[in-house]
Formats: structure tokens, C-alpha cells, sequence
């Protein structure tokens, strides 16, 4: 048979082991504040391509805008006019993030680590050329600027990517990476 | 290396032909208490090393022993340790009479934590001497030694179990006692358990969420350490492995012993560390699979004859690169890998680790007391604390490649009371578990949206699980009803903070039956209904996930809506039925199960649309619930075929089906056919259980896998239906060969195997690996094993 001292050191040592319990409960932080919204740092919401000729006029642009990412409002795509043909365009692309109150310049952030960039341009159709004209430290392509050749008329499809491929650049296309844009653009060469 | 291997067998051969020594004496015991009561539920281990359960007469069997003293030692928990020699040959049925630790509470006999389980289901145990055989593994690898158990797979070092077709949130791992609050919802989430701390692993095949709660509904891993107290004088164990696959080396070290003279205070110290470089399959390397680990634990408990208590921390911390060629930007990514039918990035061996990669880090703190109340049983109480943290890194631009991609923490607290009973033949167990658990995003840090928002959760279940023992028969019963408090904070789409609430009450029922047909065949049948709410992560994930290129939305969240009523959330409940022949004879032991599953509600994720971005399109893939049918069988044998020769073979087969869509499901383990002969030798001089095996897994196609939908034709694919982004691999057989022995020092021994996996440096892809579009499995790989234990039990 149990003693009686027995019993009450069986209810103390149980007494004390369930306030132990509850004081590592106690110790467990309770909730915290509410969380802020995420300041989505990678976003790109825009390209826009600026195809100039060097005798001046308006300049052609094409655009492609998806105010919410990866969200499911569809993207919006633009192009402002029709190429004329036989001539030679200069392209500039710059992407940015526009869903911030400040819009971030993200070519800024690809310029600056050009050695792991690359736009490849494949073209369908045959009367457009486009080739990237500036090169980075290692003398490989990058695409910011490319010059855009026109022949005769016609529809052709521009498709943009931008691969990202640090440490594994080549300058070939499609090439080693991942992929940051992929863009179609139709235009027309009248 | 072969070479190696081969030169020592010869000799080991040549040494054996001397002296001859038969290995195929049989051990037979029945364990009792002092009343003659037969207890089942006992653990017998010899000499340390093979170990076996009294089934439900108490009764248990070891074969294949050889001649000469052997210890033998029975645990069961309320009564003394018995350590008993035994010199073999024995022929007749020794009977192990355990003396009762608390003779004065008169009939009055508690249970411990192995009889928690119900006796009715099925499990399968990886005794101490198999993990041994397995040591340096990931805890998810080692498990699918186990007939019904396979792994989903995330390159060559992340391995998660999975159960009879069932993984991630429905499978519960018991991590010494404490149930593993991770991050168990993704697939690419290994479990945060170093299986070191582990003397055995047990895997219940059945729903037990009666006794452990909703996330046991595929069933429960445990993971148990030796007991405490079971030392004389200081005791421990070291043990070294190398690997030459990955160039990767694994060292773990335990000490135990008793403070002072006192042997009811005792203690262990225990770490472990690994440090492997890039896997190599048959033709390449697999760039950027570095892993890196260190963990350790320590436990301080005190127990005499009516109470105990015991403190428990441990560290897990690790490090995992993945494939460098599976981190992809869009669907022409992974077409072009697919494609191309090898790694785009490929890289001479390194033991750094770049990004993409995992950070995990994983604390526990873990208190458990027990006392015994007169006339009614034992009180258990049991606190842990859990500290997750989890960051994956990504490739990123302007320098934010060093700032994870995603960072998120899991703070967690159990508490668990329980009460145990015995009286004559009937016995059970009654108690609640609550948890309290904070799920929080660090997302300054990460600059990303992450794919599941924070959450706070608080839940409180009771239970009840009852058992009656009569002649042959042992009947089993339980309910369990919950309650889950869920608060999720996430945001809308114009960035406003929303916090959803849910109370959720459900309920688990489950009836079971064990019968003794012979004094060697045993029938079990287990019967459960077990109910879930959907976790967070399928009702709120929402945003890209990268490892797989594709768009998630919760159940709760289409197209950046963000639903809070909840009468739109269906619990998943599975009923599942699984039956169990097993047969222990002299010189065979077989054990054959078949189940069905049937599972309303069934969570799941299904193609919804394609969506275009300025990265390309995207498929989006939406939570949604159907019913779904998971039927199998499992097949596990081992035949002593003489003194010499054993034979063992597995076979494991699931067949699942969408019965309300009359589709497939994905990621179901393909049927696997596993064969090995061992051959024993006898012991010679200085060696001691010398034995070569060999074995052939082989692993079927899966024949019922997804349509597949190559990543150029998704744009193109409007029916909503399941697909594979490739065809399921073809089915592959692989050669593995171990030899070991062990090699007395002292009055311990040094055990020392060397083993090869993939002989033949086979190029092949595993259906359940995610990685299987972008590169081919690990080729051959040797691994050199030393084990030394030297605790003076």
C-alpha cells in the first residue's frame, strides 16, 4: 500500500512538473504584430522597346505592361505604329517596375550586371533583322541597344527574351540561364 | 574501390572455409509479468543488435542466431529491465518473467509510449542493426526500406516519406515523442530529424489520427531514441561514414551515462555532422547538390519506481544546394530541359554550395514527466517546444542573391496529457493534445510575396482508445473529436490586410482487431475514419512557385481574391480499411497487407488556366478537392533457406484513382519488386558476423501516371485535367551489394561494412523524383561504414 507521504509527494511532484508545463507555455511569445504588405523588390511590370531612325520622325515603341505581376489582371500590349521598310532602326529597351508610387528603373539593375545578361531577338519572318549592338566588359552582346533592319513589306514577330545567366555567359542565344522576360510583339514593315 | 572489396572478400572466404559454425539456431520466448500474464508490446533485443516486439500472446521468436552466449534484454515500460544470457542451442521456449516496477500499486500496470499505438494496426519497424546498414541517409531515404513506404523525391538529398500513396501535411512524424512541427507542406521540405538520434524507426501504414490527430491521416513516422537509464557506467557510440558518390563524410557521436552514483538521474549527449559535395550521376555531375548538416541533442531524466521526468533539446541545422539546372525562369526553361535530355549546367565536383539552396534550422525543447496514481494508472505530461526556420535562397539580380527568396519561421508548442490504464484484460488510454503554433514570414528580408501567408493556430483534441484482450482475440476502439482555431493574415490584392478565422470541430473513429490464428500466423484488421481541415498552405498558398514553374492558389484564394467564409471549406475525411497476415515460423517470417482508402474531399491541385506574364506563360495551377481512391498491398518475406543462405523480398503496389473525375493522381509511388540473398559466414578468429548480400530493386514504370503535357503545349491545353509536365520514366533495376563483419575490440566490437549501390552505374530517372525533367539519378556510389559502440548496458 501507498503511504500517505507518498501521496503527497506524488501530488507535489505533480503540481510541480504541470507548473513547469505551463511556465514553458508561458515563455512561448504570444501573437505578434500584423504584417506589413510585401514590398515586391523583382517586379517587372514593363518593356518598352524605342525603335528610332536617324532621320527623326515619331518614333515606333512597343510596350508590354502587366500592372500586377504575376497576378491574374492580363497584361497589355502595344505596339504605336508600323515600321517603314527598308530602313534601319535603332532599339532601345528599358524595363521597370511601375507598380510602385516611385517606378523602379529595373534596366538600370541590368546594365549594371550585364556580364549575366543577355536579350536574345528571335525574329519570324524575313524582312526584320534585329541584332544587339552593345557589349559588355567581356565583349559579349547584351541587347539593351539593338538595330532593327527593315526590307520590304510584311508582317513579321519579334519574340524578346531576356536571359539571366550569371557566371555562364556565352553570348550565344538561347544559352545557359533562366529567363526574366519573354515577350511577342507582332509588327508590320510597311 | 571494387577491387578492394572484392580482394577482401576472397580472403574473408578463404578464412571462413577453416572453421565452420552453424547459424541457424531459433530463440523462442514468452514475455510475462509476475502474475503469469502473457505482454505483448515488449521490446526483446539481443546482444544490442536484432530486436522484435512480443506479439499479442507475448510470445516472440529469433532466428538465424549462432551458437554460444547471447544477451538478451527485455523492456517494457512500468517494469524492471531483464537482461538474461542464454546459451545456445536452446530448444525449449524460455519464459521472461518481468518484475513489475510498481508492485506496490496492485493491479495497476501502466503502459509506455510503444503501446500507445493500437495494437490492431499495421506498422513496420527498422530495427537498430538495419539502421545501421543505412547510416549517413536522409531520414526519408532510410524509411523506404519499408514495404509501403517510398519517398517523394527533390534531388539526390531531399527525400519525403510517403505512406501508402500519402504524403507532406498527411503524415505525422513523431520525433521522440514530440510531434514534428515543420514545414511538412511542401514537397521539396525534407523532414527537419537527424536520424541519428533514432535506435529505431517505426512506421504505422494506417489512419492514427485517433490517437495523434489530423495530420496522422496517411499515417505516423516515429522516430525513437534508446531509452535513458539504461546504462551501468558510462556508455557511447561512435560511428563514420564515407561516401564516395558525393565525396561526403558522416561522423556522429553519443555519450550516456548516470550523474554520480545515482542511477535514477541519467543523461545523453549526442551530435552528428555531415559535409558531402555535388552527386554524380552515371555520365555527369549533379551540379550544386552539396549538402552540410550538424546537429545535435542532449537529455537529462530522472526516474524511479511510480515517476519520471526528462529534458530534451536538440538542433538540427542543414544545408542543401539544389541542382543548379533545375532552377528554371518559365515554361521554355523547362521545355528546353526536357528536351535537351541532360543538365544545361554542368560543373567539375564541388563541396561549396551555391544558390538555389535551403537553409533549415530546426530546435526543440521537450519536457515529459509521468507519475502513477494509486488504483487508476499512469499520468503523462508532455510539453514541447519548436523553433522552425526555414530560407531558401534563389538566383537573383542586383546582388540580392544573397537575401533569401523566401524566409519564413514556425514557432510551435504541444502539450499533450494522457492517462493510461490497465486492468486484467482490459486496458487504454485516454487524453488531449493542444498545440499553439505562429507561422510568420520575414518578408522585408525577402523583398518576395510569399507563397503562404502567416498564420496563427490553435487546436485541442480528446480522445479515447480502449482495448480488450480475450483468449486470441485482442479488440480495439477509439474517437477523437478536435477543434482547430485558425487565424490567417494574408493580403488582398489591393495590398489590405485581411485576417480570416475559422473554427474548425471534427471528428476521428477507428475499430480494430487482432487474432491469433496458430502459434505462427496472426490476422489484423484496423478500421479508421479520420477527418482533416485543409491545411494553410492549401487555402491560401498563392504565388509563383518556382521549383516547379507554375502559379498556386489556394482553395481560398482564385484569382488574387481572398475568400473568409467558411462554409465554402470541405474537410478531407479518409476511410480507409487495411488488413495484415502475418506468419513468424522457425525459419520464415512474412507479413502481406492490403488496403483501401477511400478519401472524400481529397486535397489536391489541378491545372485552371494559363497565364501570360512578362516572363512568358505560366500554368496556374488551383487547390481544389475531389474524391479519390488510393488501394494496395505490401509484401515483405524473409526465408532462412539453411545455415548459410537467406532470402528476402518486398513488393509494394498502389493503385490511385480521381473517382469523381475519373482521372489519375500524380506522384503515386510506382510499384517497386525488391529482391536480395544473403549469404552468412561462419565466424572465423578476429571476425564476427561476416555476411554478403546482394539485391535488385526493381522499380516499375508508372503505368498510371498523368497525361502528359510537354511545357510548349500547355498554352495550347484547356481541359483542366491533371497532367505530368513529362512521361513517367521507364522502370529501372539497380545491383547493390554490402558486405559486413564486425571485428571484436575489447570486450565491444567494431562493425564495419563496405556497400555499393548502382553497381553497374545505371543512368536512369526515378518517378517520384521532381527533378526527373532536368537530370538523371545518382550513378554508382561506395560507402564505407564503422560503427563502434561501446555502452556497457
Amino acid at each position: 500500500m501507498l503511504k500517505k507521504t507518498e501521496v503527497i509527494r506524488t501530488i507535489r511532484y505533480a503540481i510541480y512538473s504541470a507548473a513547469a508545463l505551463a511556465f514553458a507555455v508561458g515563455i512561448s511569445s504570444c501573437d505578434g504584430d500584423d504584417p506589413a504588405p510585401v514590398n515586391e523588390e523583382e517586379v517587372i511590370t514593363t518593356l518598352n522597346v524605342t525603335l528610332a531612325t536617324n532621320g527623326g520622325g515619331t518614333p515606333v515603341t512597343l510596350r508590354f505592361f502587366d500592372a500586377d505581376g504575376d497576378g491574374s489582371g492580363a497584361p497589355v500590349k502595344t505596339v504605336s505604329g508600323n515600321l517603314a521598310a527598308n530602313k534601319t532602326y535603332t532599339g532601345v529597351i528599358t524595363l521597370s517596375d511601375d507598380s510602385k508610387s516611385t517606378p523602379v528603373d529595373i534596366t538600370e539593375e541590368v546594365a549594371e550586371e550585364a556580364d549575366d545578361h543577355l536579350f536574345c531577338f528571335t525574329v519570324t519572318g524575313s524582312n526584320l533583322t534585329v541584332t544587339a549592338v552593345d557589349k559588355d566588359s567581356k565583349n559579349l552582346p547584351i541587347g539593351l541597344a539593338s538595330s532593327w533592319l527593315t526590307t520590304s513589306a510584311g508582317n513579321a514577330t519579334v519574340k524578346i527574351v531576356l536571359r539571366h545567366q550569371p557566371g555562364t555567359k556565352t553570348g550565344q542565344c538561347p544559352g545557359t540561364g533562366d529567363t526574366d522576360v519573354e515577350v511577342d510583339f507582332n509588327v508590320t514593315v510597311q | 574501390m571494387i577491387r578492394f572489396s572484392i580482394f577482401l572478400f576472397f580472403v574473408l572466404l578463404a578464412g571462413s572455409a577453416s572453421r565452420a559454425q552453424s547459424c541457424n539456431e531459433v530463440l523462442r520466448g514468452i514475455v510475462t509479468n509476475e502474475q503469469d500474464q502473457t505482454l505483448p508490446g515488449a521490446t526483446i533485443t539481443i546482444d544490442a543488435g536484432a530486436a522484435s516486439i512480443s506479439s499479442d500472446d507475448g510470445s516472440f521468436t529469433f532466428t538465424g542466431l549462432c551458437q554460444g552466449r547471447v544477451v538478451l534484454t527485455v523492456e517494457y515500460v512500468g517494469f524492471e529491465k531483464h537482461i538474461q544470457t542464454v546459451s545456445l542451442p536452446v530448444k525449449r521456449t524460455i519464459t521472461i518473467r518481468l518484475k513489475s516496477l510498481t508492485t506496490e500499486l496492485e493491479g495497476v500496470v501502466v503502459e509506455g509510449d510503444r503501446r500507445m499505438n493500437a495494437v490492431s494496426q499495421t506498422t513496420s519497424l527498422l530495427s537498430k542493426k538495419e539502421l545501421e546498414s543505412l547510416h549517413g541517409r536522409p531520414l526519408g531515404e532510410s524509411l523506404k526500406e519499408i514495404p509501403g513506404v517510398s519517398a517523394i523525391q527533390t534531388g539526390p538529398s531531399i527525400f519525403k516519406p510517403v505512406i501508402h500513396g500519402l504524403h507532406s501535411q498527411r503524415i505525422l512524424i513523431l520525433n521522440n515523442g514530440i510531434r514534428q512541427e515543420g514545414q511538412q507542406w511542401g514537397i521539396e521540405h525534407a523532414p527537419e530529424v537527424d536520424p541519428y538520434i533514432a535506435s529505431s524507426l517505426e512506421v504505422v501504414k494506417g489512419a492514427e489520427t485517433v490517437r495523434y490527430g489530423y495530420d496522422a491521416i496517411g499515417g505516423v513516422i516515429i522516430v525513437n531514441p534508446p531509452a535513458l537509464h539504461e546504462v551501468e557506467n558510462l556508455g557511447g557510440e561512435i560511428n563514420v561514414g564515407f561516401m564516395s558518390n558525393n565525396r561526403m563524410g558522416v561522423i556522429s557521436a553519443m555519450l550516456e551515462g548516470h550523474i554520480a552514483k545515482n542511477d535514477k538521474l541519467s543523461w545523453r549527449l549526442q551530435t552528428s555532422a555531415k559535409k558531402g559535395g555535388d552527386y554524380h550521376a552515371a555520365k555527369y555531375n549533379l551540379s550544386n547538390t552539396g549538402t552540410q548538416e550538424f546537429n545535435f541533442s542532449g537529455a537529462l531524466g530522472f526516474k524511479d519506481a511510480h515517476r519520471g521526468f526528462e529534458v530534451y533539446v536538440s538542433s538540427f541545422n542543414t544545408t542543401l544546394g539544389i541542382l543548379r539546372a533545375a532552377h528554371t525562369g518559365n515554361l521554355q526553361d523547362i521545355q528546353t530541359s526536357i528536351e535537351s535530355g541532360r543538365p544545361w549546367y554542368v560543373q567539375d565536383f564541388s563541396y561549396t554550395i551555391e544558390n538555389p539552396k535551403q537553409r533549415i534550422n530546426h530546435q526543440l525543447l521537450k519536457l515529459k514527466s509521468y507519475f502513477d496514481v494509486k488504483n487508476f494508472g499512469r499520468i503523462n505530461l508532455l510539453y514541447g517546444g519548436q523553433y522552425n526556420e526555414r530560407k531558401e535562397f534563389d538566383i537573383r539580380r542586383s546582388g540580392r542573391s544573397d537575401r533569401p527568396a523566401l524566409s519564413m519561421s514556425l514557432f510551435s508548442n504541444v502539450l499533450d496529457v494522457s492517462l493510461d490504464h490497465e486492468k486484467g484484460e482490459h486496458s487504454g488510454s485516454i487524453g488531449i493534445n493542444s498545440t499553439l503554433k505562429f507561422n510568420k514570414n520575414d518578408t522585408d528580408l525577402t523583398g518576395i510575396t510569399p507563397l503562404i501567408p502567416n498564420y496563427n493556430q490553435a487546436s485541442a483534441g480528446l480522445f479515447v482508445l480502449e482495448k480488450l484482450r480475450r483468449n486470441r482475440w485482442t479488440f480495439e476502439a477509439g474517437g477523437r473529436y478536435d477543434y482547430q482555431y485558425l487565424e490567417v493574415l494574408t493580403f488582398n490584392a489591393t495590398k489590405e490586410l485581411v485576417k480570416p478565422s475559422f473554427d474548425f470541430n471534427f471528428f476521428s473513429g477507428t475499430v480494430g482487431v487482432a487474432y491469433k490464428i496458430s502459434q505462427q500466423w496472426r490476422y489484423i484488421s484496423n478500421f479508421g475514419i479520420s477527418s482533416r481541415p485543409p491545411h494553410v498552405s492549401e487555402l491560401y498558398s498563392e504565388g509563383l512557385h518556382h521549383g516547379t514553374g507554375s502559379i498556386e492558389e489556394g482553395l481560398m484564394r482564385p484569382s488574387n481574391d481572398v475568400l473568409t467564409d467558411q462554409s465554402l471549406i470541405r474537410k478531407e475525411m479518409s476511410k480507409k480499411w487495411i488488413n495484415t497476415l502475418q506468419f513468424g515460423g522457425e525459419n520464415l517470417t512474412m507479413d502481406f497487407s492490403v488496403y483501401y482508402n477511400r478519401m472524400d474531399n481529397y486535397v489536391f491541385i489541378r491545372p485552371y488556366e494559363t497565364r501570360l506574364t512578362i516572363r512568358g506563360y505560366f500554368p496556374v495551377f488551383r487547390f481544389d478537392q475531389t474524391d479519390a481512391v488510393l488501394m494496395g498491398s505490401d509484401f515483405g518475406l524473409k526465408w532462412d533457406i539453411n545455415n548459410r543462405f537467406t532470402y528476402a523480398t518486398k513488393v509494394s503496389y498502389v493503385h490511385a484513382t480521381d473517382v469523381k473525375n475519373d482521372d489519375k493522381l500524380i506522384f503515386i509511388p510506382p510499384a517497386l519488386f525488391d529482391n536480395s540473398v544473403t549469404l552468412n559466414f561462419p565466424n572465423v578468429d578476429a571476425l564476427e558476423g561476416l555476411h554478403l548480400t546482394v539485391s535488385a530493386p526493381y522499380t516499375f514504370q508508372q503505368t498510371r501516371a498523368p497525361r502528359a503535357v510537354y511545357p510548349e503545349d500547355i498554352p495550347n491545353d484547356t481541359s483542366n485535367k491533371v497532367f505530368d509536365l513529362a512521361p513517367a520514366p521507364e522502370g529501372f533495376v539497380m545491383l547493390n551489394a554490402s558486405v559486413g563483419f564486425d571485428i571484436p575490440i575489447g570486450e565491444k566490437e567494431l562493425a564495419i561494412s563496405l556497400s555499393g549501390e548502382n553497381l553497374l552505374n545505371k543512368s536512369y530517372r526515378n518517378y517520384m523524383n521532381r527533378l526527373r525533367y532536368f537530370a538523371d539519378d545518382t550513378g554508382r556510389n561506395f560507402i564505407v561504414r564503422l560503427s563502434y559502440n561501446f555502452s556497457n548496458h
